[in-house]
C-alpha cells in the first residue's frame, strides 16, 4: 500500500471514532478521581522528534547530526523531512497526560480521536510527571484482565493463523505459530493474527462470571456496588474493584490474590500430618482416604472458600482427564477407574474411593493440587500485581476491532454479545480490499448477518464489517 | 484500654505513641528533650537497646516508674535511624518485634484485638470460646480470629510456609480464619515492617547521643563484616535476569531441572560467550548428569544452525513454561518491565553494571514498556 493510501486509511479511521466521540460523549466512562489518573492514547498518527546527537560515522569520524525538530505525520517516516537525518525517535502514544475535568477528557478525546486510550488504575499525586518516583503513587484500583490470549480456547486452532516471516518461505499455518522453529525454514520469526469468535468470547465470558460470583462476591466479599465491569473491545473482559480498602495493597498482596484466584500454590495435607501436630491449627486442606473432604453439603465438614470446592474441582478435572496431557503416575489408572473416583467424590460427603486401585493418599494429593489450578478463573496475572497498570477508559473504542469498550453490570454480561452490543458505527456500506493472502480471513458474524471468510478480493460490506476488518489490520480501504 | 506495662511492651500501640509525644511532638523535639541533662539515663538505656538488638540478645523491658521511660524506644529508633545501616535496622526490627511477639503470646485475645485495631486499623472478629464455636465445622474450630483479607495481605506474603499463602486459607466473605498463634506473628510482623519501612528525617543529636551513636557505629562495623554472595558475585552473574539466576542457581545446587529450563539455561550461556566446557560444569551438579549425554546436548545446543547456536527462549516463551519468576509473581526486577528477552536484560544490566548505573529511572525515559494492551 502506498504511503498515501496509509495516510488516507488512517485519517479515515481517526475522522470516524473522532465522530464517536462527538456525539457520544455522555458514554464516556469519567474514572473516578480523575485528577489523580495518567492517561496514555495510541494515535492514528506518528509523532517523531529529530534529535541532536553525535554519532561516530564508519571511518571512525565523528559528527553531529539531527536538526532538533519535531513533528506529527500519518504516513510512516524515515528520515526527517528538514535536515534528512535518519536518527528519529518515532512514536504513536503520547504518554503522561492528565486531565482535571470531565469536558478537557472529552475535549481532547475529540481532539485527537485516538486509536487506544488508557488510563491508569493507580492514583498518583502527579499523575503528568514524566518519572515514576514524581508522580507519587497514593494507591490503585484492583484490576483484571480476562482475556482470550491466555485462554487457550480450542476455536484458536480454527481462527487463528501464522506466517513465516522468512520472505522466501511461503510456510503457514492455523492456531498459534510453531513454539520454537518454521517446520519448512526453521526460522524462528512469525507474523500471527490472532482473531475472534463467539467461543472464544464465551470462554473469557465463562471465567469473567466464576471472577466475579464465586471469587470476588462469595470469597473476598467486594460490595457488587464497588465492582466494574467492562468488555474489552476486542477478546475479553476487564474487572475493577473500586474499594478504598484494597487501593493500598502492594504488588505481593495482589499477587497472592491473583493466585487464589488460578487456584496456584494450592498444597494440601495429609492425615498423618495433622494427626502428629500438636498445634493442629493447619488450614491446609486434609486428602486423605480416610478423612472425607469438606463439603456445604454436611454442617460439620462445611468450610468457605477453596476447600468446599475441592471435590467439585476434582470431579471436573477427572471427567475432562482424557484431554489432560500431564504425564504424571496417576494419569493412566486415573483414566481407567474414571467414573468409579467421579462416584466417591459426588458422595455426602465426598470422598476418595479406595476402590480406586493404584491411587494413595499422595496421589490424590497431587490430583486436587492440578484440579484446584484448573478450576481457578484464567487471568493476566501481571495486570493485577503491576501497581502501574493503565487499562482501557470504558466507552472509549477500541482501535483493533472499531468496537466499543461496554461498561456492562452483573445482568447484562449474561446475555452481552460484542458482535451487536459493540457496534459502535452504523449505516451506510464501504469498499474495502480484504488481504486474506496465504491465510483466508475467517468469518465472523455482525449483528447477526455472516460475512466472510474472504481472501483477497474487493468487496462492498455495511460500514461495522467494513470498519471491524480495517482496524484488525485485515483489509484497506478501496 | 492497656496498662502502663503494655504501653512499654508495645511501642507501636496509640497509647504508646500518645505518651511519648506528650514529651516531645517530633524528632527534632525529642532530640532536643533528650539533651536536656536529667534526661540522660533514657539515652543510656536506648543506647542499650541498640546493643542488645546488634547482639541478637532479647530487648529488655525498663520500667523506672517513670513517665519517661515510653521514650526510650524513640530514642533506640533514633539512634539507628541516624547511624542509616540498613543491616541494624533489620537487626533492630527483628530484636523489637521478637519481644512483641514473645509478650503477646502471654495476652489475653482481647489485647490481641485491640492492639491490631487501633493500632493498624485492622479489622478482626474474634471467634468466641472453644464452647461459642462448637457450631462451627470441626475444620473451623481451632481458629479464633478472622481477619479481613486486605489486613492479612499487609505482612502475610512476607512469610514463606505454604500455610501463609492465602489460597491455601479459608477466606469468607473478605475475612481469613486465622490461630490466635498467628494473629500474634501478624502483629509483630507488622511492626518488623513499621520498622523497615519508616523514613524520618534525622535531626541533629546532641553530645551524648552522639558519642553512642558514634560507638555502635565502630561496633556495628567489627559485628556486621559484610558477607559477600558468593553464588554470584562475579560481574556477568550479577547482570542475570531473574529467570536465568534462579535456573542457575538451581542448577549449581543439582536440583533436577525440567528440559525447558535446562535448555533455557545451556543456550543462553552460550550465548553469552561461555565456553561449552563451563556450561558443562553448571550441569554437573544435576542428580540425572551423564557426562556424556551433557555434552551430547550442550553442543547440540551450540552447533545448531552453523555456528549460531540455538537461541535463548524470550520472555514470553519463558513465561508459558513456568520458567519466568516475574511473571509468577516471584521476583521482581523493573527492567524486566521493558524486555521481551533475557538476553537483552542482560546486556542492558551489564551495561548498567559497567558504568555504575543503579539508578533505573531511565527505563521509562528510554524504553518502551512491553505490556501487552488488550
Ligand atoms: S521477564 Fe524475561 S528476562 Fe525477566 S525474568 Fe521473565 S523471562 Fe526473564
Ligand atoms: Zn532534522
Ligand atoms: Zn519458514
Ligand atoms: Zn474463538
Amino acid at each position: 500500500m502506498s504511503s498515501n493510501h496509509i495516510q488516507r486509511q488512517r485519517k479515515f479511521l481517526q475522522l470516524t471514532f473522532q465522530d464517536y466521540y462527538i456525539e457520544n460523549a455522555d458514554l464516556v466512562d469519567i474514572p473516578a478521581k480523575l485528577h489523580n489518573r495518567e492517561f496514555g492514547m495510541q494515535l492514528f498518527s506518528l509523532t517523531w522528534r529529530c534529535d541532536r546527537k553525535i554519532i561516530e560515522s564508519d571511518s571512525g569520524e565523528q559528527k553531529e547530526v539531527g536538526c532538533g525538530r519535531s513533528g506529527t505525520s500519518y504516513a510512516r517516516i524515515l528520515k526527517c523531512p528538514f535536515c534528512d537525518s535518519k536518527q528519529l525517535q518515532i512514536t504513536d502514544w503520547v504518554r503522561h497526560l492528565g486531565f482535571r475535568t470531565r469536558d478537557a477528557l472529552l475535549h481532547e478525546l475529540v481532539q485527537s480521536a485516538p486509536h487506544s486510550v488508557y488510563h491508569s488504575a493507580a492514583l498518583y499525586e502527579t499523575p503528568v510527571a514524566r518519572f515514576m518516583h514524581e508522580k507519587n503513587w497514593r494507591g490503585a484500583e484492583l484490576i483484571f484482565d480476562i482475556d482470550a490470549d491466555h485462554l487457550d480456547s480450542k476455536c484458536t486452532e480454527r481462527h487463528d493463523s501464522w506466517i513465516c516471516n522468512d520472505a522466501d518461505c511461503e510456510e503457514s499455518g492455523m492456531g498459534p505459530p510453531p513454539s520454537d522453529e518454521c517446520p519448512s525454514c526453521k526460522g524462528k520469526s512469525f507474523s500471527s493474527r490472532k482473531w475472534v469468535c463467539d467461543d472464544c468470547l464465551q470462554d473469557a465470558k465463562d471465567n469473567t462470571l466464576k471472577l466475579y460470583d464465586v471469587f470476588l462476591s462469595e470469597d473476598f466479599g467486594i460490595d457488587p456496588e464497588k465492582i466494574v465491569l467492562n468488555y474489552s473491545g476486542h477478546r475479553g473482559y476487564h474487572v475493577r474493584v473500586q474499594d478504598s480498602k484494597i487501593f493500598s495493597l502492594d504488588s505481593s498482596a495482589r499477587t497472592e490474590i491473583v493466585h487464589y484466584i488460578e487456584g496456584t500454590g494450592f498444597t494440601t495435607a495429609s492425615f498423618r500430618s495433622t494427626v502428629e501436630q500438636d498445634d493442629y491449627k493447619n488450614p491446609l486442606v486434609v486428602i486423605s482416604e480416610k478423612v472425607p473432604l469438606p463439603t456445604s453439603a454436611v454442617e460439620k465438614l462445611s468450610v468457605p472458600g477453596w476447600a468446599n470446592r475441592v471435590s467439585q474441582a476434582m470431579v471436573e478435572f477427572i471427567s475432562d482427564i482424557d484431554s489432560y496431557h500431564g504425564s504424571e503416575r496417576w494419569v493412566k489408572v486415573l483414566k481407567e477407574n474414571k467414573q468409579e473416583a467421579i462416584h466417591g467424590l459426588k458422595r455426602t460427603p465426598p470422598i476418595l474411593s479406595p476402590r480406586v486401585k493404584g491411587i494413595g493418599d499422595k496421589f490424590w494429593q497431587e490430583i486436587s493440587i492440578r484440579a484446584v489450578q484448573s478450576y481457578g478463573a484464567s487471568i493476566d496475572g501481571p495486570v493485577t500485581y503491576d501497581l502501574k497498570r493503565v487499562i482501557r477508559l470504558i466507552g472509549s473504542i477500541n482501535g483493533k476491532t472499531g468496537f466499543k469498550v461496554n461498561r456492562l453490570n452483573r445482568e447484562e454480561i449474561d446475555s452481552f454479545n460484542p458482535f451487536v452490543d459493540a457496534i459502535a458505527f452504523r449505516g451506510g456500506t464501504l469498499k474495502v480490499h480484504t488481504l486474506g493472502g496465504l491465510v483466508k480471513i475467517p468469518a465472523f458474524k455482525i449483528d447477526a448477518e455472516e460475512y466472510g471468510p474472504y481472501g483477497d478480493e474487493i468487496v462492498e460490506l455495511p460500514k461495522p464489517a467494513a470498519l471491524f476488518l480495517l482496524c484488525k489490520g485485515v483489509a484497506n480501504l478501496e | 484500654m492497656l496498662t502502663r506495662i503494655q504501653m512499654l511492651q508495645y511501642p507501636f500501640s496509640v497509647e504508646a505513641r500518645r505518651a511519648s509525644q506528650k514529651f516531645a511532638r517530633d524528632l527534632r523535639d525529642l532530640s532536643k528533650f533528650l539533651g536536656e541533662s536529667n534526661n540522660r539515663y533514657i539515652v543510656e538505656e536506648a543506647g542499650e537497646r541498640v546493643l542488645n538488638a546488634l547482639d541478637r540478645k532479647p530487648i529488655r523491658l525498663v520500667n523506672t516508674n517513670d513517665e519517661r521511660d515510653v521514650l526510650i524506644y524513640p530514642t533506640a529508633r533514633l539512634i539507628v535511624e541516624k547511624i542509616g545501616n540498613v543491616r541494624l535496622r533489620s537487626y533492630q526490627a527483628v530484636a523489637e518485634s521478637k519481644s512483641v511477639r514473645s509478650y503477646l503470646s502471654r495476652e489475653k485475645y482481647e489485647i490481641l484485638e485491640y492492639l491490631a485495631e487501633s493500632a493498624f486499623g485492622w479489622e478482626l472478629e474474634w471467634q468466641g470460646e472453644i464452647l461459642e464455636r462448637s457450631h462451627l465445622s470441626s475444620i473451623l474450630q481451632p481458629f479464633e480470629f478472622k481477619i479481613a483479607f486486605q489486613n492479612f495481605l499487609q505482612v502475610a506474603p512476607k512469610f514463606h510456609h505454604d500455610k501463609w499463602k492465602l489460597v491455601n486459607r479459608h477466606v469468607d466473605a473478605g475475612m481469613v480464619y486465622i490461630a490466635k498463634k498467628e494473629l500474634e506473628r501478624l502483629i509483630s510482623g507488622k511492626f518488623n515492617d513499621l520498622i523497615l519501612e519508616s523514613t524520618s528525617d534525622v535531626p541533629t543529636l546532641p553530645t551524648r547521643l552522639t558519642e553512642i551513636v558514634q560507638s555502635i557505629e565502630t561496633e556495628l562495623t567489627t559485628k556486621i563484616r559484610s558477607t559477600k554472595p558468593i553464588e554470584f558475585s562475579d560481574e556477568s552473574k550479577g547482570a542475570f535476569p531473574p529467570c536465568i539466576s534462579i535456573i542457575y542457581a538451581e542448577s549449581v545446587a543439582g536440583k533436577n531441572l525440567s528440559h525447558e529450563a535446562r535448555f533455557a539455561l545451556a543456550a543462553f550461556l552460550l550465548k553469552i560467550g561461555m565456553s561449552e566446557k563451563e556450561v558443562m560444569g553448571v550441569f554437573k551438579a544435576a542428580p540425572d548428569y551423564v557426562r556424556s549425554l551433557a555434552e551430547y546436548q550442550v553442543r547440540h545446543i551450540s552447533s545448531k544452525s552453523a555456528g549460531e547456536g540455538y537461541t535463548p527462549p524470550a520472555c514470553d516463551k519463558m513465561q508459558g513454561n513456568h520458567l519466568c519468576p516475574v511473571y509468577l509473581g516471584e521476583a521482581w526486577d523493573d527492567l524486566c518491565e521493558y524486555v521481551l528477552h533475557p538476553l537483552d536484560f542482560y546486556q542492558t544490566r551489564a551495561w548498567e553494571l559497567s558504568k555504575n548505573i543503579d539508578d533505573h529511572s531511565w527505563y521509562s525515559r528510554k524504553r518502551e514498556k512491553k505490556q501487552k494492551l488488550s
